[in-house]
């Protein structure tokens, strides 16, 4: 009767990332496609949407990880937790990334064979977990692995994540930032638009995921013709399309369920993309004034 | 719309009886035109108040059997924003090629006392809104505000004139079912002034419980109950009030998720029928959807409107 199950269970692992970045995974058997997020609580006030950064098959079934970064009262009560702690989660929820080869009902005009697809993974800072899931499945699909790029932009090095985890996929890893010790191998001392410029336009997709104004700065250097997909995140309080928090404007579209992965005639329509946001109270807030604030 | 749904309600003409009530996709002037232009007759915001909320803390929704319990906590972008954004939904609407011009608003206004439900419907009767409703029976902030306003037929008489003294507007009451003397209230609303009634607002309220944490699972422990297992409250609450002699306008809605059940309020006695809790079983396409459905049914009787079965039980 219900369909929108929540899951109560133990954290099965964490994994520190850096000093502020753990993942948490569960043993938890939902329907996940890469890009989509789960809602998490802790029942002590707060309930926090986190994208998906891994699912997979272990020898003690399904496990899904998030991988979570400390910046307010909630998050720092989960850093506060051991594997074995109790919290609840429901989902997943929202759209996904394109798979080349899969069902893709929100661009059915889009195709691309996965040997000839050349996709170029764009993660800003804290938004890079989700594309690790999104490069797993692209692999999967038949992608070649030499095919995909991965940009891993942050402030410096100790922002750049997931390297290792990349590596092993056999995809190429370049960690871009503008504040770097040294600047050898797989690393661009530049932004994440820099770094994508450099490739010279040998890709055929963009997929982003990050603060709006990284993946809005990355529009110039993608050529007319070539597809992309934004992964948004926004205010998030029901989750299940109803309480309108998450809607952006002018057409209404709600980023926890035709999002959080746009397609780029979604993207192209957005007026509040990389200009404002709206709060907890659904109040207008630019990202000039936020930046402005964090001075 | 097609002409058998089309209705003239408090001097508005609605191109549907379907209505967006207060709390489902009306924070901003895009939902409320995407549910517009997929066919409510009339959208109403979320309930502002005089100053921004941000609500509470999650988890405010959780699905139970036959529903969903929430508490939001009443966040609003505040009176100011609210009717800015209703002013960038009529401007989306005029420029809009399915609406051209035609977006019937409410909008609903919360306060705690008389005084400051006056003062923030002053700034609404200035708004470019077609209807005022008073949102007397929120059940989600007691702990700050206490039993609800509608509790009390002494105090919705009260706010509803000193509210009609100070606009020109329709004022629409919205009730809370959670009460003994419910038709009592509705005569004393209408007794009042009220050019309508709204109702009912969420049931209960309800409490889930987590059992592996043993916590309550909103963190305001209780919330109110929608969906379709409230529906046959509703239908009774609307039935009493027209067998109590009412001839006042009424929105009717709970629970109300297809053409059936939208038929099943107007027989009841409800004017306009509200769709809240559905857009989360069927998406916003539920406004398309039901107005199709009621229109299969008005067919199907060989009625030329959704008229012909208002109030007939």
């Amino acid at each position: 009767m219900i369909k929108d199950k929540r899951y109560t269970l133990p954290i099965a692992e964490i994994k520190e990332e850096t000093t502020e970045v753990r993942t948490f995974c569960f043993n938890v058997n939902l329907d996940v496609e890469a890009g989509q997020f789960i809602m998490l609580t802790d029942f002590n006030g707060g309930e926090k949407p986190f994208s998906i950064s891994n699912y997979e098959s272990t020898s003690d079934g399904k496990l899904l990880s998030v991988t979570i970064k400390k910046i307010g009262n909630f998050t720092s009560r989960l850093f506060e937790m051991f594997k074995g702690d109790l919290v609840s989660i429901r989902g997943a929820y929202g759209s996904s990334f394109f798979i080349p080869g899969k069902d893709n009902s929100a661009n059915e005009e889009y195709h691309c064979l996965p040997k000839d697809f050349k996709p170029v993974l764009c993660g800003g800072g804290f938004g890079l977990p989700p594309l690790y899931l999104l490069a797993r499945h692209l692999i999967d699909a038949g992608v070649p692995s030499s095919n995909i790029r991965v940009i891993a932009a942050g402030r410096n090095e100790e922002a750049l994540l997931f390297e290792e985890r990349f590596n092993m996929l056999g995809v190429s890893y370049i960690g871009a930032a503008e504040n770097l010790n040294n600047s050898g191998h797989n690393r661009f001392l530049g932004t994440a638009a820099e770094a994508l410029a450099s490739f010279d336009t040998d890709f055929n997709f963009v997929y982003a995921s990050g603060p709006d104004l990284m993946m809005k700065s990355l529009i110039p250097f993608i050529p007319n013709g070539v597809e992309y997909q934004f992964l948004f995140e926004r205010y998030m309080k029901c989750a299940i399309g109803i309480c309108g928090s998450c809607a952006t404007d002018p057409s209404g579209i709600r980023i926890c369920k035709e999002g959080p992965a746009l397609w780029r005639t979604q993207v192209e329509k957005l007026q509040d993309f990389g200009v404002y946001k709206r709060t907890a109270s659904g109040n207008i807030e630019s990202f000039t004034n936020r930046l402005a604030g964090k001075k | 719309m097609e002409k058998e749904l089309r209705t003239d309600f408090l001097g508005v003409k609605l191109s549907s009886p379907l209505v967006l009530p207060a709390g489902v996709l009306d924070i901003s002037f895009s939902s409320m035109k995407q549910v517009s232009v997929l066919g409510a007759g009339l959208v109403t915001t979320k309930s502002l108040s005089t100053q921004a909320r941000k609500g509470h803390e999650g988890p405010v929704v959780t699905e139970v059997e036959g529903g969903m319990l929430n508490a939001m906590g009443l966040c609003n972008p505040g009176i100011e924003a609210g009717i800015k954004e209703v002013h960038l939904l009529k401007e989306a609407a005029a420029n809009d090629d399915e609406l051209s011009g035609n977006c019937p608003v409410n909008m609903s206004i919360f306060a705690t006392d008389k005084e400051d439900f006056v003062s923030i419907a002053e700034k609404a009767d200035k708004s470019e809104a077609d209807f005022i409703e008073l949102n007397l029976s929120c059940p989600n902030v007691m702990d700050e505000f206490g039993v609800p306003l509608a509790a009390s037929e002494q105090m919705v008489a009260e706010i509803i004139s000193a509210v009609k003294n100070v606009t020109q507007k329709p004022v629409i009451a919205k009730l809370s079912p959670n009460v003994t003397n419910f038709t009592k209230i509705a005569g004393a609303a209408t007794d009042a002034g009220a050019d309508a009634l709204c109702m009912i607002n969420t049931l209960g309220p309800g409490i889930d419980i987590d059992i592996e944490m043993a916590k309550p699972v909103l963190s305001n422990i209780t919330g109110g109950m929608s969906g379709p297992c409230v529906k046959p409250i509703a239908l009774r609450l609307v039935y009493e009030c027209r067998k109590a002699g009412l001839n006042i306008p009424i929105i009717g809605m709970g629970g109300i998720t297809n053409g059936r059940d939208a038929v099943q309020m107007l027989m009841a006695g409800a004017d306009l029928v509200g769709v809240g809790t559905a857009v989360y079983y069927r998406g916003p396409e539920v406004f398309r959807l039901i107005n199709e459905e009621l229109l299969s049914y008005l067919r199907r009787k060989g009625l030329d409107s959704f008229q012909s079965i208002n109030r007939i039980i």
